[in-house]
């Protein structure tokens, strides 16, 4: 024990159970100690313990010596090949996070475009905050420079920024993968999709039998990157006949993007053979007619649930309370199938596929089933033609399957249809159209930022001056408009005076337009 | 004109509310009639009443005046029209005051300049009133700390582990009659460790080693007489007598132009306090500021880091001459090129031992060292490497924001940095850096050594502590303070 311990000791227990014991104090304090011991009992042992203290620490605080590096000195970050925002623009980061948070996007966006990359000392935050917002993270990776990438590898939780650009050293790879942690073997797996995509699945094919089921599930979820008809085999013949249901939910998406796949055959097979269309020619004077639409009739014989059907995760009883089980499987295979591919099937236009559906006695089990494969197979065209009908199930994953010009029109032919838009709460579809799709919206564009100032026109006009029925939409402009529409915003709004929901939108407008301007200067 | 940073004047904002309306009201289309003169600002802000609101800004504080009904001290139109005069200082010409900023401003200088005459003019106190009331205040200090050393030797003699389950109320209890015996340092000090037992695995050891600093105060109180000069003032600030500033700035100081080496604040519930390190230029001395400032109260900005500014330091007494008072502040900032440091942590550790040697009690010195490189040694720790390999602990950062830490790596690159800080005897908290290829090539050691000349001055009973470089710590702990 040493001296110091001793002391701990005595003082922990007590002097009246413990008696201190200078046996093994270092000898440059020993003369020292030794003439305090010998004061001892003039002094009384407790302040003989807070003597030695006070003297032994403020002696190991002076004396202190600092430990010696051993390890590697970091390597040096690469000279940056892009310039730097400005310090104001900088500063802009700190606001923008703190109180305009979802302004950091377009943020973002306008440093990308300009090619330039953030300053040293915002690096840390901005790589946080990607970090924590996964949508941030390609935005990010575009403007951290070098300095961002060399600091990236001292931090796992900003390991996105490496994998992009990673490589993989295959020759490693065998024994990382076989003792990594399961961050490690996902990062190692994303990275090698990457490089070479099917010796990454034959990496992952090589321990399956071995791994976890959430493993499974997690190093599943990674092959969405460079998935291909390579993958087929593997997840038709292994991952699709897992034991556990997770495992194969996973197995059966991602078959479902693959569209040479057995799996994909088989859902086309099933709807096909299920649903068909029969078109009657025309007869008589209708020959004549070029605009004369053919009548078409369904046919649908649903399908009993057979043991193939449930391995392609196909459920036989209903669990949505609107539907029956047969219509719940109609819809499921319906679902499974690209819409524009079961329109094309039958050599009709979708919005005719759509007419029909609203005419047929599976109606409900036919509109979602098409809903679910617009939004399953990112089906842009076909997401924009259901919420321009205003009658859909899910809005928002709908709006989240449309591309940025695809939204915009959306919301151009919901105004043109509509006289009175914003719409009233009696038009209750066209209202949450209206809400998904601007949820979902990045910037205006100038044509689009018009538009809008026309409907807060029509829409001041119709309500006498009413602002705050609109306010979320007013809020939402203030971080989409294009800003050169600025000037027309004050226009409308300009009559009512200070109004505190219109001049926060201005103050959020000009903050952006400030951002941007800090942005352009060096 | 005195020169702002944005950081300094949002720093005056009472809470984040003020700060973030502050800045988004510090746009030319939000003011009119905007002026200045060498008194302050004004300005009238647009708000959503009819009239606009009149803001002005005195220079000598600065302080703030504006006539909206708002209660936050300053408002955000006195934040905003300070933040748009160092955005854009154009749009402040010079010109006739209007009536109502002229009647604030030269009210406010008028209130300064009969001060300073009553201050002149004042009658010096009754000194046989004055040794009474010191006499009073000896003796109840005196009490305080004989009755410190008895429940101090009481812990011991029962075992500090007995302290792990005692509540906050037994600790509360002593300091409170510290307070009451007018001894408020030593309360502080004890309240410190009431958190101690259970904080962390080492806590005996720490805890001790506090103790033990209490009991060097009580026992250097007890023959005080027979320590030199410096050393009853160093002791007497630990107790928490306080020196009269007013008197204290009749004195005069060290003229010089100083840089600001690094500044921060602590927050304590409502208490604001602002440290603010400066290095003379010639001088090469180190001094503290440090600025209070309770709830609203806004603090002064006088100094901004990373630039200098010519001033009259005046220096609390003490054997390390740190502490001081600034007077006769310039207005011109001159950005700073270098900073004075040591060549290595060993350098600065041999002043850092003498320091500790004059005054035990010391709890931060002031760190400035070239060529450090950070080094990222585990996954969330990142620690600096000066040129002889010495590891430089950083300071734990509070609730795990590492930010700070991050930042250091990214500013260096793998290139080493100057770096400023305090050093706690532990670890070092940074609070300014530079590239290390702008670094002052003078070295530290030729220099006068001020802690040298120190010592020279002492009396050479006094007790002191020899430093001993022989015992290593390493850079995760020492239990001592």
């Amino acid at each position: 024990m040493s001296f110091k311990e001793a002391l701990v000791t005595t003082a922990l227990l007590g002097t009246e159970n413990q008696g201190l014991s200078t046996l093994d104090c270092p000898g440059e304090l020993r003369e020292w100690i030794d003439s305090l011991m010998q004061q001892s009992e003039s002094i009384g042992r407790e302040r003989t313990v807070l003597h030695a203290a006070a003297f032994v620490y403020s002696h190991a605080r002076a004396g202190a010596l600092l430990a010696k590096y051993e390890g590697k000195m970091p390597e040096l970050a690469p000279a940056e090949t892009m310039p730097a925002i400005s310090v104001k623009a900088s500063q802009h980061l700190d606001i923008l996070s703190q109180f305009h948070y979802n302004l950091l996007e377009e943020w973002f966006q306008i440093v990308a475009q300009q090619g330039r990359r953030i300053r040293e000392d915002r690096l840390a935050h901005a790589l946080s905050l990607g970090a924590t917002d996964s949508a941030l993270q390609p935005l990010v990776r575009k403007v951290v420079g070098e300095r961002g990438k060399w600091l990236s590898g001292y931090n796992t939780d900003w390991r996105y920024v490496r994998l992009e650009d990673a490589e993989v050293d295959w020759e490693k790879v065998a024994d990382q993968w076989a003792i990594g942690s399961l961050d490690e073997r996902i990062e190692l797996l994303t990275i090698g999709r990457k490089n070479d995509p099917v010796r990454a699945l034959n990496m992952l094919a090589s321990t399956w039998k071995e791994e976890a089921t959430e493993a499974r599930v997690k190093f599943l979820d990674c092959l969405d990157q460079g998935l291909s008809m390579s993958d087929e085999v593997f997840l038709e013949e292994t991952a699709l006949n897992d034991k556990r249901k997770e495992v194969r939910t996973v197995a059966q998406r991602l078959l479902t993007l693959i569209p040479e796949s057995r799996y994909q055959q088989r859902a086309r097979h099933r709807l096909f053979s299920a649903v068909q269309i029969t078109t009657f020619a025309p007869s008589g004077l209708a020959k004549l007619n070029p605009n004369h639409k053919p009548k078409r009739i369904w046919e649908i014989l649903i399908p009993e649930v057979d043991k193939e059907m449930m391995r392609d995760g196909i459920v036989a009883k209903s669990s949505d309370s609107t539907l029956g089980d047969k219509a719940f499987v109609l819809m499921q295979l319906v679902s499974a199938v690209d819409p524009f591919d079961f329109a094309k099937k039958y050599q009709i236009d979708y919005e005719e596929l759509l007419d029909m559906a609203e005419d047929c006695m599976w109606k409900d089990a036919m509109l979602n089933g098409l809903e679910d494969g617009s939004i399953v197979f990112s089906n842009s065209a076909a997401a924009k033609a259901h919420l321009a009908r205003a009658n859909c199930n899910d809005y928002e994953g709908l709006a989240e399957s449309l591309n940025a010009s695809d939204k915009e029109e959306v919301l151009m032919l919901l105004f043109e249809s509509n006289k009175n838009f914003p719409p009233s709460t009696g038009q209750q579809g066209e209202w949450i159209v209206l809400q998904s799709v601007l949820n979902q919206m990045g910037k205006w564009s100038v044509n689009f930022s018009k538009l809008m100032m026309q409907v807060f026109r029509n829409h001041l006009r119709v309500s006498k001056g009413d602002v705050y029925s609109i306010d979320d939409l007013i809020k939402g402009t203030a971080n989409r408009i294009d800003i050169s529409v600025i000037p027309e915003f004050q226009s409308v709004f300009g009559s009512m005076g200070s109004v505190p929901l219109i001049d926060k939108a201005l103050e959020t407008m000009f903050f952006r337009q400030e951002m941007k301007q800090a942005l352009q200067h060096d | 004109m005195p020169a702002y940073s944005e950081d300094q004047i949002l720093g005056l904002a009472p809470d984040e509310s003020s700060m973030k309306s502050g800045r988004e009201l510090a746009t030319t289309r939000k003011w009119s009639n905007t002026g200045m003169s060498p008194l302050g600002l004004w300005g009238e802000c647009q708000g959503s009443g009819k009239n606009p609101y009149q803001t002005c800004v005195d220079f000598s504080g600065p302080a703030f005046k504006c006539n909206c009904p708002s209660r936050k001290f300053p408002c955000k139109h006195g934040i905003a029209l300070l933040l748009l005069f160092t955005k854009e200082p154009s749009v402040f010409p010079s010109g006739q005051m209007p009536e109502w900023a002229d009647a604030w401003l030269r009210g406010r200088a008028e209130k300064t300049e009969k001060k300073a005459k009553k201050d002149e003019d004042a009658k010096p106190p009754d000194p046989v009133a004055k040794a009474k009331r010191q006499a009073d205040r000896a003796a109840k200090v005196e009490s305080g700390i004989a009755d410190l050393d008895r429940w101090l030797q009481d812990r011991i003699r029962q075992g500090i582990s007995n302290l792990a389950s005692s509540s906050h109320i037994m600790w509360e209890q002593q300091a409170a009659r510290l307070t009451d015996a007018q001894a408020p340092g030593l309360a502080r000090m004890l309240r410190q460790c009431a958190d101690i037992p259970n904080s962390h695995e080492g806590w005996p050891e720490h805890l001790l080693s506090r103790m033990a600093l209490l009991h060097l105060a009580t026992q250097g109180y007890s023959r005080i007489d027979e320590l030199d000069e410096d050393a009853q003032h160093d002791l007497r600030s630990i107790i928490g007598f306080t020196v009269n500033q007013e008197e204290l700035l009749k004195e005069d100081g060290i003229k010089d132009h100083w840089q600001v080496m690094g500044q921060r604040v602590e927050y304590d519930e409502r208490m604001k306090t602002q440290r603010t390190w400066l290095r003379g230029v010639n001088s090469r001395q180190w001094a503290l500021i440090l600025q209070f400032a309770f709830g609203m109260a806004q603090l002064d900005i006088s100094f901004l880091p990373g630039h200098s500014v010519d001033a009259e330091l005046v220096f609390f007494p003490g054997s390390l001459k740190l502490r001081a008072l600034a007077k006769n502040i310039g207005h011109e900032r001159k950005k700073m090129d270098a900073l004075d440091a040591y060549e290595s942590a060993d350098e600065f550790l041999v002043d850092y031992a003498k320091a500790m040697a004059l005054n035990p009690w010391m709890e931060t010195f002031p760190c400035a060292i070239k060529n450090v490189t950070p080094v990222s040694t585990g996954v969330r720790e990142v620690v600096l490497v000066d040129s002889k390999k010495n590891v430089i602990p950083l300071r734990a950062p509070m609730f795990e924001d590492t930010a700070g830490h991050w930042n250091l790596l990214a500013l260096s690159g793998g290139r080493p940095l100057d770096i400023f800080g305090e050093w706690s005897g532990r670890s070092l908290l940074p609070l300014y850096t530079m590239p290390s290829e702008h670094s002052c090539t003078k070295s530290i050691t030729q220099a006068k050594d001020p802690i040298s000349e120190i010592r020279s001055r002492q009396d050479a009973g006094a007790p002191r502590i020899e430093p001993n470089h022989a015992e290593e710590s390493s850079y995760a702990h020492d239990g001592g303070s």
